[in-house]
């Protein structure tokens, strides 16, 4: 759709149509687009739209021998039905409570992450399971580890010119305990005080491996890796006294509209608490 | 309290009529609303659905400031924009006007000063939204920043500065009563206790955002705008058809307002709110049909909701619980304008003493200005926060005393009829037996004190007007006026003025009229508030229309029947009181009630086919009839009855109408006017809550809720209304508060200003109990405000009794239970913002310091997501 | 931005227009389609009541480009009722105190409609759990859930047992 060499509204089919498309015309990228509007306030959109919700390459969730492939395009509702190894239940739970159903029938988990708000809620599962993100231009294709494609309040390593193809978790802890907790105003239709995910990796009664990451109490989420550190070898009775206040110094939590600094420190404690104690019961 | 002795006047003709029937074949009936199926459809029209050719969109713009001087503005550059048709400032539209008489504060667009961010400065008319949009930002304006007010206690200092010139210190209004004597219960007294209670702000939300579309006839010759129309989302299209006037200086008979279908009110529409006014303005200069629809946003800053208030309240008790004597000092968060503020404020003090039997009672009240958004009527008015201290006091009294705290409310009953200390005239009192079956569903007697950990019972109870008896423009005309019109097609049309607001007004006129005149239900067609083809009713507030609409929708029934019944008497050979109109016939009293046009089954009541068919023969007249005539009938179809009367009579219409009696009217004490009503509603509820002692999350599991409605006119709507109530009150007392910083609201959106969703609601069992009122119709009384006050203290109660902490900040959100339950053991404190204490609050916090907003607007925060910078 | 056609498939039917690329499927509904029964409650995404269906599957038309939804299924609530009549659900509804003021009831009726179509017998809290995305102010859901059940039983039994519930 082009117009006297403007383009205002792409639909590409491809991915090498979308990436040429998008190195082009200097637009935004459309997927979900259940973030896209809302963020807009009541301006329209100045650039051209780079509609990618066709892109086959995109589509599916895939596992292969050393990784699970989660598509560019795959929505909330797909992963939620994909057949996915136990340690996924953590992120599963997160699409479950994100925004309502209608959003989840739509959004995408790359562009929850694209987003890289505070309290998006996919991004502590996604920590927990070491995932990485993978980044298209018409030129490369590089891989990012997500603590590192995240870099602060809504601002990530993407460049204009590239789109996030695909959302790797390496297969390391497939069999993997995992469980998720978010504490909101409301169940639904909320954005979060705090968010919790938890995965720990068990062998005969012990902790071989956890991972215990937190959102919306900083402006990226945190892996509170002194905390795995105390859990590696401890048995699982008990795991949740293990917790303390200092495990939880890479938090800054802030004071807004839905909470005080204080709460969402104290909630972020409780909710680690919780998590791994559900966590182990599972087993 | 008086009581008042049965004064044996003799009962209204009405009752003659009606009185042998001990059964009612349409109202007390659970049917669905006469236009339910408009809604399920998607079929049904609200304001912003309509369009008119021509239509132009309208946009308003916005104060950025809570408090500025403009200086200058300039809209030269807006106007130059291709497809900008017309900009209207302050200067088009002078004329001040304001819900009441006393508050005409408000211009349609300011003229020298913006007194809170949101404020009206002016408004782009355009071909598209976009185009509006894009002209706003092209709109210079020059301010004079002024010092704000933002805490009312603050503001009350105010000596420069003022908000509104002629408002000292900020007062928008202030009342000092005394009844009975206080200072001598007090000292009777054997227990006195005394606390500060805050509830914080909160607003109707209700799903449809205000919208008005306004067109005026433009004379072909001459240019010149004529008769104007507006289609609005209104509770009150007689008043907005009032203040248009006021504003455009036109004669109200030029001024046709239709309320199309409206997404919900509770109050947010009670009043002329800025863009219908601006939307006629803009109409006017553009000489085209304007349109504006708020944005989801500008319904937060339009805002006449329900203000912040902080009540200081004290009450002596004897020591078998028996109140001896409460002081109430309230000061109220009003905002920027005027608008309810003078009535809300004496509704705080005038509710107080109507409830329960307390002799002695001293009010203090302050309505406050300050640089917010004005707040209005919201809902149970201002009853709802100084019950949710009054409800919250009584039961520490009870804890202290140790009285069951269902009992301590059963010692204080009034006794009607009566008229309370403060001149309020109470008939029918349901309140007895709502505690009754509160108590005996919830199993409160053998629960309470007896609950699994962290887990409670509260009580409370509450009440509301049916309608106030005082008119906003007093006068001694009725407030509401029904005609009804029957033709020879056999249909009854009812011409009512109330307002539809989904609250079931439609379905309650229909009903009355369809038992009143015994035709079936599916006869009538409701034709409602169009100012053209309606006459008046003054609205839908104050949970009125029931009663008042109601009322005079029975009178003017009973006007036609009369007519019906001479004519028929005079076919059936009987005297007009030997008939019984029911089942779409009317038949003589002694016949064994089958008949033409009978039906045996009551659910066809509301079918779609009326009895029968009418013949050529009968609409020709009864002339035609003799011939055919075998003798006097014993019945006669509802149609054969309707033409009988044509015949003899001529056309076949009635009016009726209602005023409040002057008995009910009340006192005369400044201030006497707010408060008094025809009728009261009772409710009493339990609340069963568990507190998560870790998060400070509250649970509500379940609300038992009696609601005392005089009679269920239709069950099913009344249960709606009872639990709809409830579960608003719920929000107010668990997740719903608008947040302010420096003036600006924090949460201006659906997302952030939490009503409950369907998995936070609890069940909530809706008790209805029916006092027969002497003076509601079909003895009815209110059904949609009442419930809503005694929720927010029952849970406040409930979590008390589960955890031990005694909230006197509204909403109970986990962070204020958290804090509470720290303090409580001892354990690490919880340190909220400006370190407040939720049991022991001391004033009202500005708070929420990272923003999460969009749209149009103020100086966003620096972490505001719309601030974020290319390419990132 | 200049306008460019594309084609709907709206409620069965194929609908040609000419919008604005970055128009929203919920405002093309609304004005260019004169479907007025899809409803605009927020302007984030938060309340539900331009809920449609998109090849079946409930989604909010306020976060859809109309472009985008081309060969898609798009259905709305005038695409309920079966044949003019109104299907179970509708008149479950208006029986039992479903829909107060309606505007929520669009948006609830596309989430209900697809429950019904995906889940033969939902418990209370799945029926609690699927309207959770719609927002309603009046009602406080209860009666909704009434509704719903009693659809349901309509649905497998015929229409005449709704009438018959009621008058219990």
């Amino acid at each position: 759709m082009w117009f006297a060499g403007v383009y205002v509204y792409l639909r590409p089919t491809t991915l090498e149509e979308a990436l040429e498309a998008l190195y082009q015309s200097r637009g935004e990228l459309l997927a979900g687009g259940t973030d896209f509007y809302p963020s807009l306030g009541e301006r329209l959109p100045a650039k051209p739209i780079v509609d990618i919700t066709r892109v086959r390459e995109l589509k599916g969730i895939t596992r292969k021998p050393d990784l699970f492939r989660i598509g560019g395009g795959a929505t909330w509702t797909e992963l939620i039905k994909a057949p996915l190894p136990r340690c996924f239940d953590a992120l599963k739970a997160a699409a479950r409570e994100i925004g309502s159903v209608q959003i989840q029938n739509r959004g995408t988990v790359a562009g929850n992450l694209c987003n890289a708000s505070p309290a998006a809620d996919s991004v502590p599962a996604l920590l927990a399971l070491d995932a990485a993100v993978e980044l298209a231009s018409r030129s490369t294709v590089r891989r990012v580890a997500l603590q590192d494609f995240i870099l602060g309040n809504r601002k990530t390593a993407r460049q204009a010119d590239e789109i996030l193809t695909a959302i790797l978790v390496p297969r390391a802890v497939d069999d993997a305990l995992s469980t998720f907790l978010k504490l909101g105003a409301r169940r639904y239709l909320v954005i979060s005080i705090a968010i919790v995910a938890v995965v720990l990796d068990i062998e005969s009664g012990k902790i071989r491996d956890a991972r215990v990451a937190v959102g919306s109490c900083s402006v990226r989420a945190q892996r509170l890796t002194d905390l795995e550190q105390r859990l590696r070898g401890a048995s699982l009775s008990d795991i949740a006294e293990l917790a303390a206040e200092q495990h939880l110094k890479p938090l800054s939590p802030i004071d807004d509209v839905r909470a005080s600094a204080s709460y969402r420190f104290d909630s972020a404690l409780t909710l680690v608490r919780r998590a791994l104690a559900q966590c182990a019961a599972k087993c | 309290m008086v009581e008042l002795r049965s004064t044996g006047k003799p009962r209204a003709a009405v009752r003659t009529w009606t009185s042998f029937m001990t059964d009612f074949s349409i109202i007390g009936k659970p049917i669905a609303m006469v236009d339910a199926a408009e809604k399920t459809t998607g079929a049904g029209k609200y304001t912003d659905d309509l369009s008119l050719p021509g239509m132009l969109i309208g946009k308003i713009l916005h104060s950025p400031h809570p408090h500025a001087r403009i200086k200058r503005i300039d809209t030269s550059r807006a106007q130059k924009l291709n497809d900008v048709i017309a900009v209207v400032v302050g200067a088009d539209a002078p004329n001040p006007y304001g819900i009441l008489p006393v508050g005409h504060d408000e211009h349609a667009l300011a003229i020298d000063k913006v007194r809170y961010i949101g404020d009206n400065l002016a408004c782009v008319v355009a071909v598209s939204e976009a185009t509006a949009e894009a002209a706003l930002e092209l709109v210079e304006v020059e301010y004079e920043i002024l010092p704000a007010y933002f805490d009312p206690e603050e503001s009350m200092k105010a000596e420069s500065n003022l908000i509104h010139d002629n408002k000292p210190h900020n007062l928008e209004k202030d009342y000092h009563h005394t009844f009975g004597d206080p200072d001598k219960g007090f000292a009777q007294s054997d227990y006195v206790t005394e606390s500060r209670y805050l509830a914080n702000e909160v607003t109707h939300a209700a799903m449809e955002p205000h919208s008005t579309l306004a067109s005026f006839d433009i004379d072909s010759q001459t240019g010149q705008a004529g008769r104007l129309t507006v289609w609005s989302s209104t509770q009150v299209p007689y008043y907005l058809q009032h203040k248009l006037s006021l504003v455009l200086d036109m004669p109200m008979s030029q001024i046709r307002v239709i309320k199309p279908l409206v997404g919900g009110g509770f109050g947010g529409k009670s009043e002329v709110i800025p863009l219908e006014i601006i939307a006629a303005v803009a109409a006017r200069k553009a000489k085209a049909p304007v349109k504006i629809t708020y944005t989801r946003e500008e319904v937060f800053w339009a805002h006449r909701g329900r203000p912040r208030t902080i009540i200081d309240l004290k009450t002596g008790v004897k020591n078998d619980g028996r109140i001896t004597a409460v002081k109430a000092r309230v000061v109220q968060d009003g905002g920027a304008y005027c608008s309810y503020g003078v009535v809300t404020i004496l509704y705080s003090g005038a509710l107080l003493g109507a409830l329960y039997d307390i002799p002695n009672i001293h009010y203090d009240g302050y309505r406050v200005l300050t640089n917010k958004p004005a707040c209005g009527a919201m809902r149970g008015h201002g009853t709802v926060n100084v019950r949710f201290a009054f409800e919250s006091q009584l039961d520490e009294i009870a804890g202290r005393l140790q009285i069951d705290p269902a009992e301590i409310r059963r010692r204080n009953l009034l006794k009607p009829p009566c008229i309370t200390v403060n001149g309020l005239r109470v008939q029918s009192y349901g309140l007895p037996e709502c505690i009754d079956k509160i108590v005996e569903r919830s199993g409160w007697k053998s629960r309470k004190g007896k609950m699994p950990k962290s887990r409670g019972l509260g009580i409370a109870c509450s009440h509301y007007v049916s309608g106030a008896a005082n008119s906003i423009i007093r006068s001694d005309m009725p407030h509401s006026t029904v005609n009804i019109k029957i033709d020879r097609d056999g249909g009854v049309v009812v011409y009512t003025g109330a307002s539809e607001i989904g609250q079931g007004s439609d379905t309650m006129t229909a009903q009355v009229a369809a038992e009143t005149l015994g035709c079936a239900l599916s006869r009538i067609k409701i034709v409602a508030a169009d100012t053209d083809l309606t006459p008046i009713d003054i609205g839908s507030y104050s949970s009125r229309v029931t009663f008042m609409a109601g009322n005079a929708t029975m009178r003017a029934a009973q006007e036609v029947k009369k007519q019906i019944a001479s004519a028929a008497a005079k076919k059936m050979n009987c005297a007009p009181e030997d008939l019984v109109f029911r089942d779409d016939s009317v038949f003589k009293q002694s016949t064994d009630h089958v008949g033409a046009g009978l039906r045996p089954a009551q659910e066809e009541q509301n079918s779609a086919s009326v009895s029968g068919r009418v013949e050529g023969q009968i609409l020709r007249g009864s002339l035609q009839q003799k011939r055919k005539d075998e003798g006097p009938k014993d019945s006669m179809s509802f149609e054969e009855a309707v033409v009988a009367t044509i015949d003899f009579h001529g056309a076949l219409t009635g009016t009726g109408s209602y005023a409040p009696p002057l008995e009910a009217r009340g006192g005369k004490h400044k201030g006497g006017g707010v408060g008094p009503s025809p009728a009261y509603s009772y409710s009493a509820q339990v609340a069963e809550v568990s507190v998560d002692e870790d998060t400070g999350e509250v649970t509500v599991h379940k609300v038992w809720a009696a609601h005392d409605c005089g009679r269920a006119l239709n069950p099913v709507s009344v249960e709606g209304q009872i639990i709809g109530s409830v579960w608003m009150g719920m929000g107010q007392a668990l997740t719903e508060e608008m947040v302010w910083k420096d003036g600006l609201l924090m949460n201006p959106g659906l997302l952030e200003y939490r009503s409950p969703s369907s998995v936070e609601s609890p069940e909530i069992e809706p008790i209805i109990v029916e006092s027969i009122d002497p003076e509601g119709p079909f003895g009815a009384k209110e059904c949609s405000e009442g419930s809503l006050a005694a929720t927010i203290p029952a849970i406040a109660n409930a979590i008390y009794d589960a955890v031990g902490i005694r909230l006197r900040e509204s909403p109970f959100t986990p962070e204020r239970v958290l804090a509470a339950l720290r303090a409580k053991k001892n354990a690490k404190t919880l340190d909220m913002t400006e370190g407040v204490d939720p049991t022991a609050p001391v004033r009202l916090r500005e708070h929420g310091g990272a923003l999460w907003f969009k749209g149009k607007g103020p100086e966003r925060h620096e972490l505001d997501p719309a601030r974020r910078t290319e390419g990132g | 931005m200049k306008k460019q056609l594309i084609e709907l498939r709206v409620n069965g039917r194929p609908r040609e227009l000419a919008v604005e690329p970055s128009k929203l499927l919920l405002e093309t509904l609304r004005q260019d389609l004169q479907l007025t029964g899809s409803k605009r409650g927020c302007d984030d995404s938060s309340c539900g009541a331009c809920t449609v269906l998109i090849d079946g599957v409930p989604m909010l038309s306020c976060t859809l480009l109309a472009a985008s939804c081309e060969g898609q299924e798009i259905t709305t609530v005038e695409g309920v009722s079966e044949h003019g009549a109104l299907a179970a659900i509708q008149k479950a509804y208006g029986d039992w105190g479903g829909a107060q003021c309606g505007f929520c009831t669009p948006g609830f009726m596309m989430t209900v409609k697809h429950l019904l179509a995906t889940t033969a017998n939902p418990s209370e809290a799945e029926i609690r759990e699927a309207l959770s995305s719609n927002l309603c102010r009046c009602t406080g859901y209860s009666q909704m859930y009434q509704a719903i059940k009693a659809a349901i039983e309509a649905e497998q039994k015929g229409m005449d047992s709704l009438s018959q519930q009621v008058a219990k």
